[in-house]
């Protein structure tokens, strides 16, 4: 897997976040981004799904099928999607490598 | 998410690759409702959330394009399917590739129509903003502006005495609700710092023809007083800086203590035709019925003080020959029972308030949708040639797929599906360019334009865009795709065949040839257009317009007594003023010249008769007036300290006109500079005409009155100042003098006079702007299409033009050679341009002056810019015709 000098793509990032805390579907992913960034950042429909297509191909993250289990809310429409443990390990990477950055400008500043 | 929304998305969504929708659709369409339905309730939320779409589909596009592809190509080819029509998905990869093997081709292709199509998309949501979309009112086409008409005078559109207004309200039953409304201007004093604000007086009915419900508090009606008043959003914000507080507030108009009881929505704007005298936004609202200190405005019936505009909502289920009928019916029995009305043949007439207020606007914008659509035309023509010379080097290819049993069709379809995509991919890139474009083009619009700019993506935008790409795709690729499909395989294989060049060689020229008439069409356009805004910048309305400052001042008539105290005021407001640094002199005038307020009345010359009585234009000013203006006098003198209230200075044509031929001064004339009674006035001077209206029309008469017997307060006037350096420059000195006088009175609106006759003149910039855009853009893309034309010619012929030069030929007589072709491209085209232009320039008549719409300067400077810049573009390939190596031609094939 190729990593990135420049840590992982911002909505990347995101979608990895929104989905560290619970299964998500699409839409669900996108609310949960711009309540996580206080509206800051939001994903509209096929950069979202884009970034999920990408995300599944790099085995960051899964869709779940109906062997899996499905939340309880979820209904036979909606794809729903988790992170993978190699995407959870991107993503500690990515906020280990932001943390550093952080703490190096409050040095700084 | 309606259906309609869903279906309009997904058709968006047509343009990403099928595999991606086909395993997102819904996903997607949820996450876009959801979207939608964050944005409601927000200001062009809707908009916003469809542009935003769109542009999120446009970005990611060409990334999950070639990822798509790239995947394909990964995979081993799929059975071969000769001779039946293969899905179109096929035809889109074999179509993406080929133009990804030519990139140099398809970028300019790709560029040439974005650039066309982005123009035509600014323009178009232009168009569909102001002209398409209705005004911004629920039910807005029930809406009608309600006009007087009195036959004795020269204007069309005469506003109302507050008498009929109120008359018209009871009587008038297919209305269900109307509203009277006028504005003025007043100083607002607060603990903010005094202001002068526009204030419009309008009946309660105006709420309920409109639909608007206030944000906070409430609206009035007749049952509150005139003391009580409404703020405008934009005010509310400006002032009391959104303060919700300000409900109950009092706060003093001209001293006169007023209470706030409700702010309007921010949307609120009740729109009147461009020269109506209505302000660009007004502050405060209250209802009409009070008296000022200049008399009781509101219950007069005469015509002499008319001031109010009338809108209407028409009930539902009224017909319009029902409204007629009635309007015809209460103008009837209003000249019964008023002389006022009799004199003048008072009538009514309404007309819808949409098409009302877009008046002039639509002819200009339509003008520049024609001219933009000839852009357009213009690349779909130089993009066809681009693709007959590619098609015409694919011939092989071709006739190896015909060879192979590759239907007719099938070569139709696939090259049809390449035009399909550079249209695609080039309307993408204009929805961009569009996007960025409407912004510039607002910027340069002139006043009226920005004011209903409500442009914005929606679905009928979009609808246009997709018009558009299919158009294009038939203009280019037709002729392409059948040329393809036509040749015989036989032909096509063998590989010096002339006769197909040669027949895209005849096609290109005709189409090279209709692409330099069309843009002699717009040059011609833009020429005149050029001309008329140089001539327009010379214009002198009669007074020297540079290094003048106006600016406005009213005083409460609660502190100033009528007319003696005001004209102390203003004076001693002079004699400070012309001290101020940079100052050489002074005057008041109202209205102010060109400011687009308007006061006129009747009058008549020697006699009281009715019948006799004509419209003037009034104006007030002090003595110094003609002198700061440099406006002159031809005969007499100016008013005096000493003068009574009783003389008045004529302008010229009013003495031709009444008198002509003799001399004006020492003449008797009646007029009623405010209402009442005809007063008899003397004529102490006679001044040079001044077009006060507009630079472009004719002065009319005017008669002017002295400032110190008609210097009324509660009432905005006007000054004039004439200074040494920019009159900006001198805004703060004069400042500081008005404070000095009194404090509580407000400097509003300084500005420059050469800005009244920029704003005036700003449709006609607009056009020119945008016309030389798209005539340059059209002479552009000609010039790149006679290089294009005449290098691929030489290119091909490159082989005769070596054996003619091995024969001793002169290399001069091959560049002539070359530019004879060329010529004979050019030439029918300029000819057919100049008899089109000719015909079609009756169009841009309304927007030209001072020039003919078959001015022979412009006709010739555009012909000879033409001829010399073809003949350019094409001493590039005529150079390399007369320097080819006679050796590497023959060797070549």
């Amino acid at each position: 897997m190729a990593k990135r000098m420049d840590g992982l793509k911002k909505p990347w990032f995101h979608v990895l976040l929104a989905l560290a805390g619970s299964d998500l579907h699409g839409s669900g992913i996108a609310q949960e981004v711009e309540r996580l960034s206080d509206g800051r950042v939001r994903m509209w429909p096929v950069a979202l799904y884009g970034s999920l297509q990408e995300l599944c191909e790099r085995g960051f993250i899964t869709e779940l099928t109906d062997t899996d289990d499905l939340p309880p809310d979820a209904t036979e429409k909606k794809r729903y999607y988790r992170i993978a443990p190699t995407g959870r390990a991107a993503l500690a990477e990515e906020a280990q490598r932001m943390a550093a950055l952080a703490s190096e400008a409050l040095r700084r500043a | 998410m309606s259906e309609r929304t869903r279906a309009w998305y997904r058709a968006l969504l047509r343009i990403l690759p099928q595999g991606f929708t086909r395993r997102f659709g819904r996903g997607l369409e949820e996450a876009f409702a959801t979207r939608l339905a964050a944005a409601r309730g927000r200001r062009l939320g809707r908009t916003r959330a469809w542009a935003a779409g769109l542009v999120d589909v446009l970005l990611s596009a060409p990334r999950l394009w070639l990822k798509a592809l790239m995947h394909v190509s990964r995979e081993p080819p799929s059975h071969p399917r000769i001779g039946m029509l293969a899905p179109i998905s096929q035809d889109l990869r074999v179509a993406a590739r080929t133009l990804w093997r030519s990139p140099v081709g398809s970028t300019i292709v790709v560029i040439t129509l974005a650039l066309a199509i982005g123009a035509n998309t600014a323009v178009f949501s232009v168009v569909n903003g102001v002209l398409l979309r209705p005004l911004p009112y629920p039910d807005a086409d029930r809406i009608y502006l309600i006009d007087a008409v009195w036959n004795a005078s020269d204007e069309p559109h005469a506003p109302f005495p507050g008498g009929d207004v109120q008359f018209l309200e009871r009587e008038a039953t297919s209305f269900e609700a109307m509203a009277g409304m006028t504005a003025f201007r007043q100083n607002l004093l607060d603990t903010n710092g005094a202001e002068q604000i526009e204030v419009g007086l309008v009946t309660p009915g105006i709420f309920s023809v409109t639909g608007a419900r206030p944000v906070l508090g409430r609206a009035f009606d007749w049952s509150d007083s005139p003391d009580q008043i409404v703020l405008s959003h934009a005010f509310w914000r400006s002032y009391f800086g959104e303060d919700p507080a300000v409900l109950g507030r009092t706060v003093n108009l001209d001293t006169h203590p007023v209470t706030i009881i409700g702010v309007l929505p921010d949307d609120f704007e009740p729109y009147l035709p461009e020269g109506y005298g209505w302000p660009q936004r007004v502050d405060a609202w209250r209802l009409p019925n009070f008296t000022t200190s200049n008399g009781d405005l509101w219950n007069a019936t005469s015509l002499q003080a008319a001031g109010y505009r009338i809108i209407g909502r028409l009930r539902s289920g009224a017909t319009l020959s029902e409204m007629t009928a009635e309007l015809d019916n209460l103008a009837l029995s209003r000249r019964e029972t008023l002389t006022d009305h009799a004199a003048v043949e008072f009538g009514l007439a309404a007309r819808p308030l949409h098409s009302a207020v877009v008046g002039d606007v639509r002819a200009v914008l339509l003008l520049l949708f024609g001219a933009v659509a000839l852009v357009l035309l213009i690349a779909c023509v130089n993009v066809a040639n681009i693709m007959l010379v590619r098609a015409q080097g694919r011939r092989r290819e071709m006739a190896v797929r015909v060879a192979l049993g590759g239907g007719r069709q099938r070569i139709v379809s696939l090259i049809l599906t390449e035009s399909a995509l550079l249209a695609l991919v080039g309307a993408a890139g204009g929805v961009l360019l569009a996007l960025g474009g409407v912004r510039a083009l607002m910027a340069v619009a002139p006043a009226g334009l920005q004011r209903l700019g409500e442009v914005g993506l929606d679905g009928t935008l979009l609808l246009f865009v997709g018009g558009v790409t299919v158009l294009c795709t038939l203009l280019f690729g037709l002729a392409p795709a059948l040329l393809a499909s036509r040749t015989p395989p036989g032909a096509a294989l063998q590989a010096s065949s002339r006769g197909a060049s040669e027949c895209v060689r005849q096609r290109t020229h005709w189409l090279v040839g209709a692409e330099v008439a069309l843009s002699v069409v717009l040059l011609i356009g833009a020429g005149l257009l050029l001309r008329t805004f140089s001539t327009l910048q010379d214009v002198r309305p009669g007074f020297d317009y540079d290094r003048l400052l106006t600016f406005s001042v009213s005083v409460p008539g609660t502190k100033y007594d009528f007319p003696e105290g005001t004209a102390r005021f203003y004076n001693q407001l002079l004699s400070s003023s012309v001290e101020v640094p940079g100052v050489r002199s002074a005057a008041v005038v109202w209205p102010i010249p060109l400011e687009g307020q308007t006061w006129s009345g009747l009058y008549s010359a020697g006699a009281i008769e009715l019948e006799e009585q004509r419209t003037s234009n009034y104006r007030v000013i002090s003595a110094g007036y003609f002198e700061t203006v440099g406006a002159t006098l031809t005969e007499g003198r100016t008013f005096g300290a000493q003068d009574p209230r009783n003389v008045a200075v004529v302008s010229r044509s009013l003495v031709e006109r009444a008198w002509p031929g003799e001399s004006g001064v020492g003449r008797r004339v009646f007029a009623t500079p405010w209402g009442g009674p005809p007063v008899e006035f003397e004529v102490i001077g006679v001044a040079e005409d001044i077009r006060y209206g507009d630079i472009r029309e004719d002065p009319s008469a005017t008669i002017y009155f002295s400032l110190e017997g008609w210097s009324w307060a509660d009432w905005e006037f006007g000054a004039v100042a004439r200074t040494d350096g920019p009159p900006l420059a001198a805004v703060p000195g004069v400042r500081l003098a008005l404070a000095g006088v009194d404090p509580d009175v407000p400097l509003a609106r300084p500005r420059a006079m050469r800005g009244y006759v920029q704003d005036l003149i700003s449709p006609n910039r607009f056009a020119l702007t945008l016309f030389g855009t798209f005539a340059g853009l059209a002479a552009l893309l000609s010039v790149i299409g006679i290089y294009g034309v005449m290098s691929n010619t030489v290119s091909q012929r490159t082989r005769e033009l070596g054996i003619r030069l091995a024969m001793g030929a002169d290399p001069m007589g091959l560049v002539k050679l070359v530019l004879a072709q060329s010529a004979a491209v050019v030439v029918p085209g300029v000819v057919v341009g100049i008899l089109a232009a000719a015909w079609l320039a009756r169009f841009v008549e309304g927007l030209l002056f001072g020039v003919m719409p078959t001015d022979p300067t412009t006709y010739t400077a555009i012909v000879t810019l033409v001829l010399v810049s073809t003949a350019a573009a094409s001493l590039i390939p005529a150079r390399r015709a007369a320097t080819v190596d006679p050796v590497e031609a023959l060797r070549e094939e």
